[in-house]
């Protein structure tokens, strides 16, 4: 595994324009995060923590500073290097889940092998041990609108750690209030496979969450409060 | 957008046609309003006195009274006394001096001395008198008559004006014979026309009117009673008043052959309200969670589609002038001349606008009432217990869509085999032309449940085609979860259907009408003469033979036989010469006699001149077969009056060339052609005595190359037209010609050009409402596929699945609904030419061009290819972090349909 840090952002800030107001969402955030770490981003509504998210997963562009995943510096990179960092390094789990209600649990945890070009037999192989996994084997067929929430979230989690990994490297998963729209009990469910899933494929897990007791169970909180990072507590 | 441009559809359809139809009007105003003759009329006991006061009414330019009084005028001539009461006119000085132009001496001279008259055509003939005999006069109710000399004859202007008499005299009298007579007296009258102009013929009409009421005015009892003593005939305001009715008729007609692409509009509507509420559900779910009750959003809902209803119509009143700019320039069909949109006259009137406007508010909301009541009866019905719900949900059961279909298409294939009978049931007219709606309402049904159930199986099918993530994505898409994609493909079915229908109309009339118009005449080129005719001017076959372009002619000559004793079975029979008649004539399919199916038995008929063929009618009535003898009777012939045939053949329907039918015998209440039977005249005047009420037709066939317009022309001025009367000479492509540049046809045509392009942004819309609709979704579709890593031409062709299989989806309801729809179409097109008006054997004879039709579907793969682009073009401008981070309340617990 790689001693560099997975992501490091330096002084990154995000602006934006509404119209005639500007509204700063990141002021210059400096952070590093190592390999296999699962870290929480924690703060009220407003504070960044999506954006800051949205920064990480080369979903938008900072305004200034830098963001760099796994010693690749992405903060001007063209939209195919950005397409190829996302389908090798980056994954992402939703609030509410985000599977293609079109697909089965099977073939939503198939799609960024698919996207990949991994072969057959090779997705089939890496599907199952995912699905079997966040303990889904049995609903391998079923569409996501006959899934509960906590299972359409372990499918999500599946298909976040579905990823091609050709170099043996970490990917970083970003989860977005995963527990959010689930019950305690499922929450507390999810979180669990979540951390240990991650933990066991070696991948790099930051989670934003407003809920405390899931920051407790993380390594390391990054508290935001206006764009930028108020303080780091241990988990 | 959406909504409001498909709700400006119907409102620019009708504006377009009500447009079209009121500038093209301009044209034709000349036609209805060219009147030579002094247009008003104004006679009554009082005229004579206030003849000054109508002089002084405001648009009166000049006028006269025409003397007119009652005699009666007699003759004997060949030991008979004709004697003939009516108004008479004088030659009044001061009238001739007003209007000089007003009588028109056709011989002799006008009737200024003692005692002369001059004599109309009609009296001539009825007392076939002229220049120089005398006849005798009772003036008034005298009881003596007096003896007058004929000194010409003549006519007046009025003779000019379709459908009106010549002022009601058609003797005119010289001064003196009037002399002192109480006179019935008519004043004649010009107006100032100037104020008369197309583009504001109710202007016109109001002015006329009001030169009339001031008229009517003039009688001191007028207000008093309500009506006046005097009685006006005004040309002009009857010619305007035409115009107008003319202009209404022509709008309303054209708007009713756009009865196909209303339905279209209406289903669209119906797409785009669906696609507009689904848009609002979030909206509504929290006003429904704040407290608001249904019926305060209902009334919002109606409240905002009428605003929305009166925007889009006034979008669509513009696009309608543009589109009816198409119209005027069209010059065929899909046939433009560019430089027409700008040379031709624009017309908006009052009507037209209120016309569009009524059209383009009441669809859209229209539609909303329809599907308002729709979903909110099936939501009712699936909760409810009552017998309609019981029905509607035995009816799901049995599948209703497979039911109707099946029904719906046994019944139109059962219509259809009825051949010309069905002309004559109206009914079964009008339900074989709304069963293709059935059949598609259950395709569509079909569609929809077909794309649910197969999309995952379709997928896996085309995944090597297009790729594991578009095949399951695109394609899936099409069938689980874009909630209009079934009605989007029948939509786009509906519409390549009804412009396949417009090009098929368009190239099967002027074939269908050739053909009929063939077996009508009976050749390229036909000629009615009296038997006396033929005997008298026996050059006339010779001289039709000779012409450089006839390649053959011969003379049929039409008679009527008894087939049965009594009076019983008369039967029209056609006397013909077998050889030549095979050269000329055409069968019932339009084709040469020598060359048709039907061939063989005039050929027969040439080798054995007994011979007779029969149609199916005679067959079946008198129980006759091939071999059988057939009796003919005629009460008639002195010689004999019997003569036996032998059937050689039963046909559907013989050449009798109806289209001369100076007794009425061939009219809409029976198929012509049929109940004939063909001989060889020969024969028949060689066993009895020529038939007396025998019917003459000099026939030609012209050379392919040939114009027989010309070549009947020139027949007609080498001597033809002396015993030839007017209107008893036809040739087939001289009226298809007057056909083809008639105004009605012109104008069927540039509507159908017109519509053709409204079809064309129909199909544009389509795409738009589908492309749109459910568009956040679509848009985290796309932000979620780029996420996980797709590089954008993945992205893309996920679109390129989901526009293929709708494509193929409607190419495939397209190959089974469109031969139904076409064969449908066909079955109730008329093509009716009003000079000719006959129930052939055959109605149609559809002609399917191939070009056009594949213009259309070249314009679907086009129109498909420019939404992918846009999409792609729009997949790669999306804001990820936008796309993803929005909350997804479809997905979440409060989504759904409303």
């Amino acid at each position: 595994m790689s001693t560099r840090p997975i992501v490091e952002l330096h002084d990154v800030c995000k602006v934006y324009s509404l119209g005639e107001v500007q509204v700063h969402a990141l002021r210059g955030v400096s952070l590093t995060i190592e390999p296999g770490e699962a870290i929480a981003i924690m703060g009220p509504s407003g504070s960044g923590k999506t954006t800051l998210l949205n920064l990480i997963g080369a979903l938008d562009r900072p305004s200034s500073g830098c963001v760099i995943i796994d010693g690749t510096d992405i903060t001007a990179l063209p939209e195919s290097e950005l397409t190829r960092i996302r389908r090798e390094k980056i994954s992402f789990v939703f609030q509410f889940f985000n599977l293609l209600p079109v697909l089965t649990a099977y073939e939503n945890v198939e799609l960024p092998l698919l996207i990949a070009g991994i072969e057959a037999a090779a997705r089939r192989e890496r599907v199952k041990h995912l699905l079997e996994l966040v303990g889904l084997s049995d609903r391998a067929e079923h569409r996501p609108d006959e899934l509960s929430g906590g299972e359409q979230q372990r499918v999500a989690i599946a298909r976040a750690l579905a990823k091609p990994r050709a170099d043996g490297g970490s990917i970083v998963v970003l989860a977005d209030e995963p527990t959010g729209d689930l019950d305690t009990h499922t929450g507390n469910e999810v979180m669990e496979v979540l951390i240990q899933l991650t933990r066991e494929e070696g991948g790099t897990l930051i989670v934003v969450t407003h809920d405390p007791d899931v920051g407790k169970r993380l390594g390391r909180v990054y508290r935001m409060r206006d764009g930028m990072v108020e303080g780091i507590d241990s988990g | 957008m959406v909504t409001l441009l498909c709700f400006s559809l119907m409102s620019a359809m009708t504006m377009g046609i009500a447009v079209y139809i009121d500038s093209y009007s301009v044209h034709l105003w000349h036609q209805y309003t060219d009147i030579q003759a002094p247009p008003l009329l104004v006679s009554g006991r009082i005229v004579e006195s206030i003849q000054d006061g109508i002089l002084s009414v405001d648009g009166v330019v000049k006028g006269a009274l025409l003397p007119r009084m009652y005699c009666r005028i007699s003759r004997s001539y060949n030991d008979t006394f004709y004697e003939f009461g009516m108004n008479m006119i004088g030659y009044d000085s001061h009238f001739v001096e007003t209007f000089p132009d007003f009588f028109n001496i056709a011989e002799g001279h006008p009737p200024t001395g003692p005692r002369e008259v001059c004599l109309g055509p009609r009296m001539e003939e009825f007392l076939d008198a002229g220049p120089g005999d005398l006849v005798n006069l009772t003036l008034d109710h005298e009881d003596e008559p007096v003896t007058v000399l004929v000194v010409g004859t003549y006519t007046t202007v009025y003779e000019s004006v379709p459908g009106f008499g010549p002022a009601g005299g058609y003797v005119l009298m010289s001064p003196d014979l009037y002399a002192g007579y109480w006179l019935d007296s008519v004043m004649i009258c010009e107006v100032d026309r100037s104020p008369l102009t197309p583009f504001d013929a109710r202007g016109s009409l109001n002015y006329l009117y009001n030169i009339d009421e001031s008229i009517r005015m003039l009688d001191p009892n007028y207000q008093s009673r309500s009506w006046s003593e005097l009685v006006i005939d005004d040309l002009l305001f009857n010619a305007v008043a035409n115009f107008i009715s003319w202009q209404l008729n022509a709008r309303l007609t054209q708007l009713f052959r756009a009865g196909g692409t209303v339905v279209l509009f209406i289903m669209l509507d119906v797409l785009a309200i669906r696609y507009n509420l689904s848009e609002r559900r979030r909206e509504i779910s929290m006003l429904l969670a704040r407290g608001a009750d249904r019926k305060m959003i209902e009334r919002g809902i109606w409240r905002e589609a009428i605003l929305v209803t009166l925007g889009a119509t006034l979008v669509g009143l513009l696009v309608g002038v543009l589109l009816s700019r198409v119209a005027l320039a069209s010059t065929g069909f899909l046939q433009i001349d560019p430089s027409l949109v700008f040379t031709e006259y624009l017309l908006v009137s009052l009507d037209s606008l209120i016309m569009a406007v009524i059209t383009g508010v009441l669809l859209p909301l229209f539609s909303l009432f329809l599907y308002r009541r729709y979903t909110g009866k099936r939501e009712s019905l699936r909760v409810s217990q009552g017998r309609l719900a019981k029905l509607v949900r035995g009816l799901e059961m049995v599948r209703w869509d497979v039911l109707a279909l099946v029904l719906a298409g046994l019944l139109m294939f059962s219509l259809q085999q009825m051949g010309p009978i069905l002309r004559f049931m109206p009914p079964l007219m009008l339900l074989l032309s709304i069963l293709p709606l059935l059949v598609l309402a259950a395709v569509a049904s079909l569609t929809v449940k077909g794309l649910r159930s197969g999309a995952t199986a379709l997928s896996h099918l085309l995944s090597p085609v297009f790729g594991g993530v578009p095949a399951r994505v695109g394609i899936r898409r099409v069938g689980l979860t874009a909630p209009s994609a079934g009605a989007v493909a029948t939509v786009l079915v509906l519409t390549v259907s009804l412009a396949w229908g417009a090009s098929a109309v368009a190239a099967t009339t002027p074939v269908t009408l050739l053909n009929q118009l063939r077996f009508a005449t009976g050749a390229d080129v036909a000629m009615y003469v009296e038997q006396e005719a033929i005997d008298q001017y026996p050059e006339l076959l010779a001289n039709t033979t000779a012409h450089p372009d006839v390649t053959s002619a011969t003379v049929v000559r039409r008679f009527g036989l008894y087939l049965s004793t009594g009076y019983g079975g008369y039967t029209p029979f056609v006397g013909i010469n077998a050889t030549e008649f095979s050269d000329v004539g055409y069968d019932f399919m339009g084709v040469r006699l020598n060359e048709s199916q039907q061939s063989e038995l005039f050929h027969r008929l040439t080798v054995e001149p007994m011979g007779a063929i029969i149609t199916t009618e005679i067959a079946s009535a008198y129980d006759l077969e091939p071999g059988d003898p057939l009796r003919a009777y005629t009460p008639y012939s002195e010689n004999a009056s019997s003569i036996v045939f032998k059937v050689l053949g039963v046909v559907d329907a013989l050449p009798c060339i109806p289209i001369f039918d100076p007794y009425g015998m061939y009219s809409w209440w029976s198929v012509a052609g049929s109940d004939v039977v063909c001989v060889n005249y020969d024969y028949v005047v060689s066993h009895m005595d020529a038939p007396e009420d025998a019917e003459c037709m000099v026939c030609a066939a012209v050379r392919p190359d040939g114009n027989e317009t010309r070549v009947l022309e020139e027949l007609m001025d080498a001597g033809a037209s002396s015993v030839v009367q007017t209107g008893y000479a036809a040739a087939p492509r001289a009226m298809l010609e007057e056909y083809m540049s008639s105004e009605y046809y012109h104008m069927d045509r540039a509507v159908d050009t017109m519509l053709m392009v409204s079809l064309a942004a129909t199909i544009v819309s389509m795409f738009i409402v589908y492309a749109a609709e459910e568009l956040p979704a679509r848009r985290r579709e796309m932000a979620l596929l780029r996420a996980a890593g797709a590089p954008g031409s993945l992205v893309t062709r996920v679109f390129v699945a989901e526009m293929s299989v709708l494509l193929l989806v409607s190419l495939g309801l397209l190959v089974v609904f469109a031969p139904l729809f076409l064969s449908n179409l066909m079955s109730t097109l008329s093509v009716y030419y009003s000079p000719v008006p006959l129930v052939f054997p055959v109605m149609v004879f559809p002609v399917y061009p191939v070009a056009g039709m594949a213009l259309v579907l070249v314009l679907l793969v086009v129109t498909a290819l420019v939404a992918i682009a846009v999409i792609a073009l729009y997949a790669a401008r999306i804001s990820l972090a936008e796309a993803l981070n929005a909350s997804w309340a479809e997905a979440g617990p409060y989504g759904g349909e409303l």
